[in-house]
Order: C-alpha cells, then sequence, then structure tokens
C-alpha cells in the first residue's frame, strides 16, 4: 500500500530545512555583484554602495555635530576652613613697588596741628601701625596695598579735631582738660568717614589717650556672636560675652603701654580673682580668658579708666586717668531690631543688647561718664548700610537743632504721622539736659582744590600717576570726584589712564 | 562631635542646619528653639556648652519627631485607606491625592510614589524593630 | 630712566610724523597769546576776508584748549639723546615720576653740564637774561601762562619780533593760497588726549575676553584686581631666553600696570596663525600655510594662550590665576611660550607652501 506521502511531498518537506541549515544567513555574507569566477578576493571588490549610506540612524539620535564639551579642571581641594574669608579680609600696609615719597612727614604731636601742611599727606608712624590693626582701624578696601606706606591727608576737618585732642589733652593755648567732645560723623560715600575715625586713633595713640572702638557696629546685632540674658533686668537685656571679650582683646593688644602703667584704685566685688596690685592690663586680660565674665570686667574696666580718684585705702600708686576716644563705625545698625530673638521669639531691639546700650548712652551722658574727658566719634556708614527711617530724621533734627532750630518750631523735622517710627531711637538723639554737652553732628564733605593737588600729587609722587598735576588737571578731577570726594579722587588717582595711542594703522 | 538626641554632628556644622536634619524639624521650629534657649542663629555645634545640649535634646525628646511622626503619617493615610476613602484610594494607587491633574505631568508622581514606599518599607521595618523588641523583652 | 618716560613726548612724535601739518600748527600756537594781544595779525587777516574773525584764532585752536600740545624740537632732541646715551648706564633702578614726565630742556640742561655748554644760543642767552622766562620752551606748560597775561609784557621786543616772524612766515608757507575762509578741521586732527575712551586698547581688549557670560561689569572688576597685582607684585626676574619686548627694565615694569600687562601679551603674541589649506598638495592632504595677524589679532591669540593656561591653576579665585600666569609669562616660565615657539616653528618650516594657490577645478 503506497504511503500517504508522496514523494513530491516528502521532498517538498526536506528541501527548505537542509541548505538553509548549512550556509550561513545570508544577510551576514556580502553580497557579490560579480561573477563568482572572479579572481580577486572579497573583500577587495568594489561595493555597490558607499559604506557611509549603510549606517542607519538609529532611534532618537540627534543628526548635528556633537561637539566636545570643555572639561573643566579638577581643583582638588576646595581652600581650607576660613581661608577664603581671610584672603577677603587680608589688609595689605605697603607696595614695596610704590615709590617712597621723599619729604612725607610722619604724624606727630606738632604735625597734627601745623596748619602750614594742610593738604599734604602725612604718613602714619611705623610703630603705631600694629596698635591701629589691633583696633582694626584699617578696612580691606580703602587702597592701602598700592603706595609704599599708609598716610591721610591732613584736611581741614582733621586739623580740626587735632585741636580737639590737644584741647582735651590739657595742652595748648586754650586747654579745657576734662572736656568730652561727641560727635556723629556722616557724609557721602566715599567721603572719608573711616579714615576720619582712623585718623582720630591715630591721633589719640599719639597723645596716650585710651582708645576703645567698635571698628563694625554691625557684628554685635547681625546675630553672628553668641548672647544671653541678664536676670532681673527690665526691660529684658542681653550681654554679648563673646564681643565683649573681642573688645577687650583688642583695647588691651592696642593700648597695652597705657594699661600696664596704671594700677587697679578701686574694688571689684563681682571679680574675686583680681589682686589689689594688678594693673589695667591684667585686669582685662581676665575677661578675654574667660568670656563668661567678660562683661563684669568691662565695666570694671571702664570705671577705673573714668575713676577721678582712688577708692580710700587704695590710694597708693594711683595715677590719674588720662581721655578716652570711644569710636564706632556703622552706627545705623544699631537703630533697628537685631537679628537676636528672645525667647519667646520676638525680635531684641538693638538698644536692649546691654554692650550697644552702654556705648549709645555715652551721647546722653558722655561728660557724666568721662570724668577725665575724651571724645566719643560714631560714625555712620554708606557701605553695607540699613536705611532706618528713623535715624534719617533723628540726624535732620540734629542738624536742625545746630542749625538754630528751635525744637518747638513749625519748621523741626518729625517723622510723618503713620510712618512707624521707632522712638527709642528718636529719644536717643534728643537735646542732653543739665550740664551735660550737646552732641554735634560732623558731615563731611569734600576736599577743597589745594587739598585735591595735594593729595593727587601724592600719588604721582608715589609712582602711580603718569600726569603732570597742575592747575587745570586738578580742578578737573575735582570736579569729576564730585566736589573733591576722597573715595573718587583715589579712584581717578589709581586708575591707569588711556594714553592716546596712535594705534598702529592696519590694512 | 556633638550628641543631641541621639545623633553625633561635626562641631563644625551649623547647628540650625544639624537641628533640621531631624524629620519633622523645619527651618520655624529650628529657628524658635534656638531663640528659645538663647542661641544665636549662626551658632555652630561647637560652640554650645553641656548644659544647652542638655536642653535641646530635653526638648526635642518631648516632641513628636523622627519614627513617631512618621508612625503618625502612615496611621494617618492607614485610616484613610482603610475607611475607603477617595484619598485612600488615590494613596494607594500612588496617585496625587490632593485634585491634581493626572492628564499630564504625571511624572512628578513618582517621586511621591517612591515616597510611600519607602514609608511603607520603614512600616515594615517598624513592625519588625518592634516584633525583635518584643521579643528581646520576652526573653529577658 | 627709561622710554617709557616719554611716552606722551613719543605720542606726540608719533602724531608729528603723521601729520607734518601738526607742526606748523603747534609751532604757531607757541605765540598765539602774543597774537591775541596784537589784535591785528597780517597774516589772519590776509585769509580771513570775514570781519567777524577777529580774534585770529583757527577754530580749532578754540576748540581744544587742552590739545596735544608738541614739545619743543630742542626737548625732544635732548631727552631721546639723554635716552640713548646716557641710560645705558641705568642701575634698573626706578626714578621719580616728576623726572618722568617729558621734562623742560631747562631741566635737563640744569643737570647736564656737558649740555650746558653747546645748547643753543637763544637759550643762552635767555639764560643770561636772569632767568625769569615768561614764556616756556614746553609746549605744554604753557596753559598756566596763558592765564595770566600780565607776565606777558615782560617780554623783550627782541624775542617777540623775532616769534611773530618766525610764526608769520610759518603760516604763510604752510597757508594754502586762496583760501575765503578758514583751513576745514579735518576729523583725523581733532583727536587729542582726552578722546572718549575710559580703557587702554589693550587692556578693553583683554576685560573682554576675561568676560564670562556677558558680564562685563565683573570682567572689569577682575582686570582690576590684575593689575593691582601687577603693580603689587614683585618685579619680574625676566628670563633673558625670553625677553620681554619693548618696555622699560622689570624694576620699572610694576609701576605702569597697563603697560607692564601689554608688554607681556606683545611678548608672547604669534605673528601668524597656521591656516590648514586644503586642495593645494593634492589628494585632500592639508597644507599648513601660515597665515599673517594683524595687531589685534595676535593679542587676541596671546590672550587666549594665557586664559587657557591660566585655567590649570589652583588659585581660587580667576583674577588670581590670570595674573600669576600673567607675571609666569614675563618670567619665562610659563607654557605659553612654547605654544609659541611651536607656532613658529611650524609656521616656519610651512613658508615653503606660501606661493602655492588652492588649486582650481
Amino acid at each position: 500500500m503506497a504511503s500517504s506521502w508522496c514523494w513530491s511531498c516528502l521532498s517538498r518537506l526536506r528541501a527548505p530545512s537542509t541548505p538553509r541549515a548549512i550556509l550561513p544567513p545570508q544577510s551576514i555574507t556580502p553580497r557579490l555583484t560579480t561573477a563568482s569566477f572572479h579572481s580577486s578576493a572579497v573583500q577587495y571588490a568594489n561595493p555597490t554602495k558607499k559604506k557611509g549610506a549603510l549606517v542607519a540612524v538609529k532611534y532618537r539620535q540627534g543628526q548635528t555635530l556633537r561637539r566636545k564639551k570643555k572639561k573643566t579642571t579638577e581643583r582638588s581641594r576646595p581652600p581650607a576652613v576660613g581661608e577664603r574669608k581671610a584672603l577677603r579680609k587680608r589688609i595689605v600696609l605697603s607696595n614695596p613697588n610704590a615709590l617712597e615719597v621723599e619729604g612725607m612727614q610722619d604724624l606727630s604731636a606738632e604735625t597734627m596741628i601745623d596748619a602750614r601742611l594742610r593738604g599734604s599727606v602725612l604718613g602714619l608712624p611705623v610703630p603705631m601701625l600694629d596698635q591701629l590693626r589691633a583696633v582694626q582701624a584699617f578696612k580691606p578696601k580703602q587702597g592701602w596695598s598700592i603706595f609704599r606706606r599708609p598716610g591721610t591727608v591732613l584736611r581741614r576737618d582733621t586739623l580740626e579735631m587735632a585741636r580737639l585732642f590737644e584741647k582735651i589733652s590739657g595742652e595748648g593755648d586754650a586747654a579745657e582738660k576734662g572736656k568730652v567732645v561727641k560727635k556723629i560723623i556722616t557724609g557721602l560715600k566715599g567721603s572719608g568717614k573711616t579714615v576720619h575715625l582712623l585718623q582720630a586713633m591715630a591721633m589719640g595713640f599719639l597723645k596716650k589717650w585710651v582708645v576703645v572702638t567698635v571698628p563694625d557696629a554691625r557684628e554685635l546685632v547681625s546675630g553672628d556672636t553668641s548672647y544671653s540674658p541678664i536676670e532681673g533686668t527690665n526691660p529684658l537685656q542681653y550681654v554679648q560675652p563673646n564681643a565683649v571679650s573681642a573688645l577687650l582683646m583688642r583695647t588691651v593688644e592696642a593700648n597695652r603701654q597705657v594699661l600696664s602703667s596704671l594700677n587697679v584704685s578701686q574694688k571689684h566685688t563681682g571679680l574675686p580673682s583680681l589682686k589689689p596690685s594688678s594693673t589695667l592690663e591684667d585686669l582685662a586680660k581676665l575677661g578675654f580668658q574667660d568670656a563668661a565674665i567678660a562683661w563684669p570686667v568691662f565695666q570694671a574696666l571702664w570705671t577705673e579708666l573714668t575713676a577721678t580718684a582712688a577708692a580710700p585705702g587704695m590710694e597708693k600708686d594711683f595715677k590719674a586717668r588720662p581721655p578716652m576716644l570711644v569710636t564706632v563705625d556703622g552706627i545705623a545698625h544699631w537703630m533697628k531690631e537685631s537679628a537676636y530673638r528672645a525667647s519667646d521669639f520676638t525680635p531684641v531691639h538693638a538698644h536692649d543688647l546691654v554692650f550697644v546700650k552702654h556705648f549709645l548712652s555715652l551721647l546722653q551722658n558722655g561728660q557724666a561718664s568721662l570724668k577725665n574727658g575724651g571724645m566719643v566719634l560714631y560714625a555712620t556708614s554708606t557701605s553695607n548700610n540699613p536705611s532706618i527711617y528713623t535715624l534719617e530724621v533723628a540726624l535732620d533734627q540734629l542738624a536742625a537743632r545746630q542749625a538754630g532750630t528751635s525744637p518747638s518750631s513749625p519748621d523741626y523735622p518729625s517723622p510723618e504721622a503713620y510712618s512707624g517710627a521707632d522712638a527709642r531711637v528718636l529719644d536717643l538723639f534728643k537735646p542732653t539736659t543739665g550740664k551735660e554737652p550737646q552732641f554735634e553732628l560732623q558731615t563731611l564733605g569734600g576736599l577743597t582744590r589745594d587739598e585735591t593737588r595735594g593729595y593727587l600729587e601724592y600719588f604721582a609722587r608715589s609712582g602711580l600717576l603718569r600726569e603732570e598735576v597742575n592747575e587745570t588737571w586738578v580742578g578737573e578731577k575735582w570736579s569729576l570726584s564730585g566736589g573733591g570726594i576722597i573715595g573718587e579722587l583715589e579712584k581717578l588717582g589709581r586708575h591707569v589712564r588711556t594714553t592716546a595711542q596712535t594705534t598702529p594703522v592696519l590694512n | 562631635m556633638v550628641f543631641i538626641l541621639g545623633v553625633n554632628f561635626p562641631e563644625r556644622n551649623l547647628l540650625k542646619k544639624s537641628l533640621e536634619t531631624f524629620f519633622g524639624v523645619g527651618g520655624h521650629t529650628s529657628s524658635r528653639l534656638l531663640a528659645r534657649f538663647n542661641i544665636h542663629p549662626t551658632c555652630r555645634v561647637g560652640e554650645l556648652a553641656n548644659k544647652q545640649v542638655l536642653d535641646l535634646t530635653a526638648v526635642l525628646s518631648d516632641m513628636k519627631i523622627e519614627n513617631d511622626l512618621r508612625r503618625e503619617v502612615l496611621n494617618d493615610i492607614k485610616r484613610l485607606k482603610e475607611t475607603g476613602t477617595y484619598r485612600g484610594r488615590r494613596h494607594a494607587l500612588g496617585l496625587p491625592v490632593r485634585g491634581q491633574r493626572t492628564r499630564t505631568q504625571v511624572g512628578c508622581f513618582s517621586f511621591a510614589v517612591s515616597y510611600i514606599l519607602r514609608l511603607d518599607i520603614l512600616d515594615t521595618m517598624l513592625g519588625v524593630f518592634g516584633c525583635f523588641v518584643d521579643m528581646v523583652l520576652m526573653v529577658s | 630712566m627709561s622710554p617709557r618716560l616719554n611716552l606722551f613726548t613719543a605720542n606726540k612724535a608719533a602724531a608729528a610724523l603723521r601729520q607734518p601739518f601738526a607742526v606748523a600748527r603747534a609751532q604757531r600756537s607757541v605765540a598765539l597769546p602774543l597774537l591775541l594781544r596784537e589784535q591785528s595779525t597780517p597774516v589772519q587777516k590776509r585769509w580771513n576776508s570775514s570781519q567777524n574773525h577777529k580774534k585770529g584764532l583757527s577754530p580749532d585752536e578754540q576748540k581744544f584748549p587742552t590739545q596735544d600740545q608738541l614739545g619743543h624740537v630742542g626737548e625732544e632732541a635732548a631727552e631721546m639723546d639723554r635716552i640713548m646715551h646716557k641710560e645705558k648706564s641705568c642701575d634698573g633702578q626706578p626714578s621719580s615720576p616728576e623726572l618722568e614726565q617729558g621734562s623742560p630742556v631747562a631741566d635737563i640742561l640744569k643737570r647736564d653740564k656737558e649740555g650746558l655748554k653747546h645748547m643753543p644760543k637763544v637759550m643762552q642767552d635767555q639764560l643770561k637774561k636772569s632767568g625769569s622766562r615768561s614764556f616756556s620752551t614746553s609746549a605744554r606748560s604753557r596753559l598756566p601762562e596763558l592765564q595770566n597775561t600780565e607776565s606777558q609784557d615782560e617780554i623783550s621786543a627782541a624775542v617777540l619780533a623775532d616769534m611773530i616772524q618766525q610764526v608769520n612766515e610759518q603760516v604763510a608757507a604752510r597757508l594754502p593760497e586762496g583760501l575765503k575762509f578758514d583751513v576745514p578741521v579735518l576729523p583725523a586732527q581733532k583727536k587729542t588726549l582726552n578722546f572718549r575712551k575710559r580703557y587702554d586698547t589693550m587692556q578693553e581688549q583683554f576685560t573682554k575676553m576675561l568676560m564670562q557670560d556677558g558680564k562685563l561689569a565683573r570682567a572689569q572688576k577682575n582686570m582690576s584686581i590684575i593689575l593691582d597685582h601687577l603693580r603689587t607684585s614683585s618685579p619680574p626676574n625676566i628670563n633673558p631666553r625670553r625677553p620681554l619686548m619693548g618696555g622699560p627694565p622689570a624694576p620699572q615694569l610694576p609701576l605702569d600696570p597697563v603697560l607692564y600687562l601689554t608688554c607681556i601679551i606683545d611678548s608672547v603674541a604669534p605673528l601668524f596663525r597656521i591656516r590648514q589649506q586644503k586642495g593645494i598638495a593634492g589628494g585632500g592632504t592639508a597644507v599648513q600655510v601660515p597665515h599673517p595677524l594683524n595687531l589685534r589679532q595676535r593679542r587676541r591669540a596671546a590672550i587666549k594662550w594665557i586664559l587657557d593656561a591660566s585655567e590649570k591653576r589652583r588659585d581660587a579665585q580667576l583674577a588670581h590665576r590670570v595674573a600669576n600666569e600673567l607675571v609666569a609669562v614675563a618670567e619665562g616660565r610659563s607654557g605659553v611660550w612654547d605654544r609659541r615657539d611651536q607656532q613658529h616653528k611650524i609656521g616656519i618650516s610651512g613658508r615653503a607652501n606660501l606661493g602655492l594657490a588652492p588649486r582650481r577645478r
């Protein structure tokens, strides 16, 4: 019997399976277009299509040219902690490349009151630089670093201040020993307020005063230093132990000579570790060794420095105390609420910080507090400055009083209704009563043309300025700087001016 | 290194940021905590006095933070699921719960989903840990 | 002293070379106060038929009182002489800037006893006349004198007459005949020192290349940091194999940071770029052909190299990185020099390909 499969069917079954299994798949072998008996090897044969056309574009692949990205070089480690800040705050006081200005005089007790030297630049005495650094009188962006040695212009305001220093020190013709002069220094940006303070400090050091400074008022209210409440005060006040400790350190560093020559003359019950025979330097050192007692130490130091006579039983080696110079820079920060919070999360007003309150109270009772006389200079700042409406009004009021407007007259400036003026600030700037002398407002303006000339000549003589300093040129710069604003003059002086170069003719 | 509520913090770190690493303590709570103990806002962990550390730890341990808070959140979600509310369903599906659009931009929810998943894993882990503690207690 | 000392005067000299007319103008202006006083200048009258032009000032004189005045010819010569011969013994110490200003001849003669003997007769005459000159031989210091006219009375008649004659001759020689109005002032002649550019060309180009993300103010701030760094860092120890082109001796460089910068950039600037030219040699191979660059392009190449090299430095701030790299270039330590040498080597070997024009189909 024949099977149900016919041969043809069988062959059909077999036909596709055998050859396909043996031969490699067709797609892998290159297609030969030439005759199979061609003698050249397969790979040398000309391909019919170009290779590039065969490469298929992948799905979602861009067809644009992709360029290599620029590699950022790896800087292995970031700078160490605090290094950047140190670099930012670095103060360079000398440029060895600048020329030594011949015949430049130093600031001294004689030169600072010499009106003939007005408009010339007086160098700061080299031994004093350490003291000035200690009280942080120099600020990083003041351009000290381009001159051979630091110097300041003897301008009109400086001369006036120098005369005051002489007066209070009890020298000269119109000596008023024990007097206290209180000033608030304002002025446009770059008008030299901070340098004015620096000059005051330099004079204070020259006259052997005790110099107490707050170089940046902002540090006390920006919430960057520790604070703790003082029990039993109402309203609650706060003490900043680390800030006080830093202040003591600055004061000791700068006034070491004076402080070490004075002995403790009062009884300080709060400081049992203090020996009766120790100097004021030892007293202050107690404070910065232990921040916890810094505030009592500061108070003790203050009473010592302002004492006129020794306590009974301690008169043995009492020396008369020198006058004091108190300076604060950037006072506007102290006229608002600080970044600190009370324990119920309400903001603490700057006047509730006992450190700030102590210094601000000198405006109202400076004469009573500084019994040995001295000077209180508080400067506003125009860089990193909070805008405080009440302070503006208060300063306007002060200016009006100085101009002779009575506080009861309608011209007397007063804060606008609903402006939310700060009563505590207005209170601080109200006229003083009793024997207390009034505090003054001193507005620094520009230099005069002569002073400008002296200042710019200093640049030229230091080799920084390559111009002929003559009347016309000085006049031009004086006008350009907004009427002799010294900060602007400095920019003009250090600016390397283009010389009208004949640019080579290029074809 | 300073120990606050069982966690070690490097001395250089800001205290405010360190407190905010606890689950349940944000900017608001941390600044209030600082104000409560008269600590200045830029205080570093290393500057703290011992007493302040203890105070902070005491207050933090009274607050509902970290695992307690996480468990509470999970329990709330679980309750929603069990009562069969719409929100519970959305939670279960891993879809937006608060009426957001799902027609577009659903990609953002992947984060939320993964977060829920993490919470779930945490839940199981807490459960296991709880059993473990029970066992230990039983043994001892 | 250095060549830098007389950049001002050098500028003037260059200007004088370019514009021969300017010489006459400036010399005429020496006698300008005289013209003002005299009120009657035959020359001016001759050429100005209009009666309104009584003042005798050409319009360009009125407009630009601070115009770049040329120094006296004698001053130029003396200064050049001093630079060329006396400065050989310069010990490299920076000198005071008063000396660096283009100083009047009298100052130079004061120091130079030998020159005193050989100075021009006119000056010897003046020296005998008790010194108080009422006019200056230096054109630049003329300005204050313009203001106080009283001193004019002291001028001796002979000198006055001489000057007027001189001026007249020169004006007559220079003015083209037949003009009804004043000679027009071309814009090229108006160029003064006070042209309206704040920064030096070089400095501006560098600043713009320093700029990132279009923040020009930041770039300018960085530039000023760089310049201050150059100003305050110690003078470069110049590698004798890689000297800086032009400029004063190294110890004086920090005093003029812009010049310092210019010296550095110009010294490492390549003279040409290498063009990869296809189709010369055939077969699709590119051939390296040097292609000359103009000044601005050369500087651009150099600045780019310096900025690239500064990327590898470790300093945190961009300005410090660049400034340090610049000092490294000045001292010949930088890799930028190698890059330039390499470029020049390729260029020299590729000189042969210069003549070949690209083959066209």
